[in-house]
């Protein structure tokens, strides 16, 4: 990755979680405390009244983001929410589109309508480009081959003796070739329907899908969505039922699925990990040091509940350990301790308190464990 | 993995574990095995291929042909007893070198051994062995230095024979005799599990107990002290927090954010009834094979502590039963070891390689290279995340085990080991903090690193 590149992206990417913080809406900082002068204490104390006084909480002024709950799904739908909740700690995944929604620019840049004229490349076309390069590589060799097996036999004209040292060049160029930046763009008949009369897109056909989990950390933890159902608001209670309900059973357990894997996901965030999906490794889920765009997923988490009932057997896990092993992350088992006391959720709406004092003394008593889990190669440990 | 993934848009600069390296063959023999490269065996209707394969089969040939075979002053001889004691075999007298980590003295150089260590030799063609007759154990009771029994007069038993006698009824099974003979013929040296160092939790709770009587005074002071500088924790009440409250920085909010509780290293020892039970025991302590401080009688903490589990007849453990294995095996505390001489120690015995340089040798030489060619607050920075990686990906503690699990004579070997996520106990928070003072080492996003 060139420097410049990750110049670009830790601009994009450079807040972790979609709430603005003081020090970044007024560009301001506290200064540095240097624990052997009192002075500088003295200092940090009044710059912090300062700021604390003059300037109001930032967050007031950002308007909650839309989340309609729509047939089982949490979907937001509002260009620049989407970005929001990309941008900032990658939640989310768009539906038409690989992670990051980007289908509205793909398409743009596609039908040629945009007016700017640099036109960034989508992940998926980099992939499809990529793709287009790796094959030219392959063709090229193979007439290489031939042609060197004609040299091995001794059977090679002068003429070919020369067209192979170009092919032996043309490879080693091809290699560290770089992708073409450039979009082919390409319409279709059914794209007539996607443009108006001013040439431009009509609306964004795309949304971003939150799962459960990330839904309820933004309303719960971070308290920046508001969730609809039918027009209707939906209280962090209601949510938290339909967040329960959306794993299949009804809630009476504390080791109901939602709230184990809730618990870890909550775990993780708050220790600053990038959360996603871990569905294509066969894990639950995958922790990120920064995000997706920046390294590869370091460790591969499976959940599992610490009770009695939950058995998992010797294949099951070590298929799992050589997927996880094979792409070189790390496989963590977390166990999660539940509240054994609690036999029926539905009781703890009757302890006192607001809706999310109940549930932050009802999660505090989660703990989650962690195992690491690594193939042995006796051949290769010997010295 | 899908197409789309093994294309994820950047590569991440990849740190090569170096064990995880294939050796190098070709520096091993003159002949040169082919280079490795493309894979697909296609005849090309040239003798290449033929011809390099025809010469790395004559080498083989050439190696396994010398005359295989024990010379007559050579031949060892075991006798099949069972009296009952822990061990069912003895050798009268000994030959050969493979006591390292075999059988057990008894009087007059007499040496014992248990089931797999009998069966091991007798399978390899290392030792013959007989069934004990009551001329025998006369013999054997009076038994000195240089007496000669004639063997001939005893039974002699077959493998098929010894299998039965030693896998039917003892404390050992196949799938025991499986996991030993593969570590074996593997080179490392084994030995049946024994605790050789007393209860971790015992240990470990004397020395917390002693850390907080001497704190005393000092650590109340400190205490109050700390009052300043609470952990900001989850801000349970105020469904407005992120409305109210001013942050400067997302390492705060973050630790605003903390409410679900995790483990710490060493967390299953702090309860001081923590029995270990013989549910799941060990089976075997290992040692590798260029162990140069191992001793039968006196040996070192094992390199390795493997559980044989059958999978047929177990499922996988449970959190209890990993803390307990892990609370059970042979282990040193950091605050045991009295200085780092250990660690010198160690790099002098390394003996000086006599093989030429393999390619594992040159890239660690360049990654010093390129190291030393960074900047100081480049090279703290990168043993930071060195650091805090390794603990993520080994465990703060290297507390681990080992389990062999046999699936109808199929053997897969995996490690549990104790992990930490939190980076908050005192032992990852003393290996990071002496590199960078007051972060939180925990939270893994940090704008400025």
């Amino acid at each position: 990755m060139g420097k410049f590149h990750r110049k670009q992206l830790n601009k994009i990417y450079a807040y972790p979680l979609p709430v603005t913080i003081t020090s970044e809406a007024y560009s301001i900082s506290l200064p540095e405390v240097y624990p052997h002068n009192p002075l500088s204490w003295l200092y940090f104390t009044l710059k912090y009244w300062q700021y604390t006084l003059t300037y109001e909480v930032p967050q007031l002024s950002i308007p909650l983001i839309n989340v309609e709950y729509i047939n089982g799904t949490f979907a937001v739908y509002d260009d620049n929410d989407m970005t929001r909740l990309w941008t900032r700690g990658f939640f989310g995944k768009g539906i038409l589109s690989r992670s990051e929604p980007t289908w509205k620019d793909r398409t743009i840049n596609r039908l040629n309508l945009s007016t700017s004229s640099t036109t960034s490349l989508a992940m998926e076309d980099v992939t499809v480009k990529r793709r287009e390069g790796r094959q030219k590589f392959k063709d090229e060799r193979s007439k290489l081959q031939a042609l060197e097996l004609l040299q091995r036999k001794g059977e090679i004209s002068p003429d070919d003796l020369k067209t192979l040292e170009e092919l032996r060049d043309n490879l080693n160029v091809l290699k560290n070739a770089s992708i073409n930046r450039q979009v082919d763009s390409e319409v279709r008949d059914e794209d007539e329907e996607l443009i108006d009369d001013s040439n431009q897109l009509i609306n964004n056909l795309e949304f971003l899908q939150l799962q459960p989990i990330e839904a309820f950390f933004l309303k719960f933890a971070l308290n920046v969505i508001s969730v609809s159902n039918n027009n209707l608001d939906l209280s962090l209670r209601e949510m938290f039922q339909i967040c329960c309900e959306s794993y299949g059973t009804t809630i009476s357990l504390p080791n109901h699925r939602f709230l184990i894997e809730y618990a870890v996901y909550h775990h993780y965030r708050s220790l600053g990990w990038c959360v996603r999906s871990g569905i294509k490794f066969g894990c639950d889920m995958l922790l990120y040091k920064r995000g997706p765009p920046f390294t590869h997923a370091e460790h591969a988490v499976m959940i599992i509940p610490n009770d009695p009932e939950t058995q998992y057997d010797w294949f099951d896990m070590a298929s799992r350990a050589r997927v996880i092993g094979t792409v070189k992350k790390n496989f963590v088992i977390a166990f999660v301790d539940y509240p054994q006391d609690i036999t029926d959720i539905n009781l703890i709406w009757n302890q006192p308190g607001s809706d999310k004092e109940i549930l932050s003394r009802f999660f505090e008593s989660f703990k989650v464990t962690e195992i690491l889990y690594k193939r042995w190669t006796p051949s290769r440990t010997r010295d | 993995m899908s197409q789309d993934d093994d294309e994820s848009v950047i590569p991440r600069e990849v740190e090569f574990d170096i064990e995880d390296e294939t050796p190098d063959w070709s520096t091993l023999s003159g002949s040169g095995i082919p280079k490795r490269g493309d894979k697909d065996f296609e005849p090309d209707s040239t003798a290449i291929q033929s011809q390099s394969l025809q010469s790395a089969r004559e080498a083989m040939y050439g190696a396994i042909s010398g005359i295989r075979g024990h010379h007559v002053k050579q031949l060892l001889v075991g006798v099949w007893i069972e009296d009952g004691s822990e061990y069912c075999c003895v050798i009268p007298r000994i030959k050969g070198n493979y006591f390292r980590d075999i059988g057990i003295a008894g009087p007059n150089n007499v040496v014992y051994l248990n089931e797999l260590e009998t069966v091991y030799l007798v399978e390899r063609g290392s030792m013959v062995i007989y069934l004990a007759n009551e001329l025998f154990m006369t013999f054997l009771k009076e038994f000195k230095k240089d007496d000669e029994f004639d063997y001939d007069t005893l039974y002699p038993l077959d493998l098929e024979f010894l299998y039965s006698l030693a896998f039917g009824h003892g404390k050992y099974g196949i799938d025991e005799y499986q996991i030993y003979s593969y570590l074996k013929r593997h080179g490392y040296m084994v030995l049946p599990y024994r605790q050789f160092t007393t209860s971790q939790v015992d240990r470990y709770n004397a020395y917390q107990d002693k850390i907080n009587s001497n704190q005393g005074i000092w650590s109340t002071i400190t205490n109050w002290f700390g009052w300043f500088k609470t952990e900001e924790k989850f801000p349970i009440i105020d469904s407005m927090h992120y409305l109210q409250t001013h942050y400067f920085n997302f390492t705060d909010v973050f630790q605003s954010l903390r409410l679900i509780q995790s483990y710490e290293t060493f967390d299953s020892l702090k309860s001081k009834d923590s029995k270990i039970d013989d549910d799941f025991k060990l089976t075997f302590n290992v040692w590798k094979p260029g162990n140069s401080t191992f001793s039968k009688k006196n040996p070192p903490l094992p390199d390795f502590q493997i559980l044989v589990v059958n999978a047929d007849k177990n499922g996988f453990p449970k959190l209890g039963d990993i803390q307990k294995l892990l609370n059970g095996i042979n282990y040193e505390f950091s605050f045991e070891i009295k200085n780092s001489n250990g660690v010198k120690a160690e790099k002098k015995i390394r003996k000086k390689n006599t093989m030429a340089t393999s390619k594992k040798e040159i890239r660690q030489a360049q990654r010093e290279k390129r190291i030393q060619s960074q900047s100081i607050d480049q090279q703290t920075r990168n043993e930071y995340l060195k650091t805090r990686d390794s603990i993520f990906k080994n465990g703060a503690s290297g507390r681990s085990i080992i389990l062999g699990v046999v699936s109808n004579g199929i053997i897969n070997f995996f490690n549990l080991i104790e992990g930490d996520f939190n980076l908050r106990g005192e032992l990852s928070k003393n290996k990071l903090e002496g590199i960078y003072k007051g972060r939180n080492h925990g939270i893994i996003y940090n704008g400025d690193l």
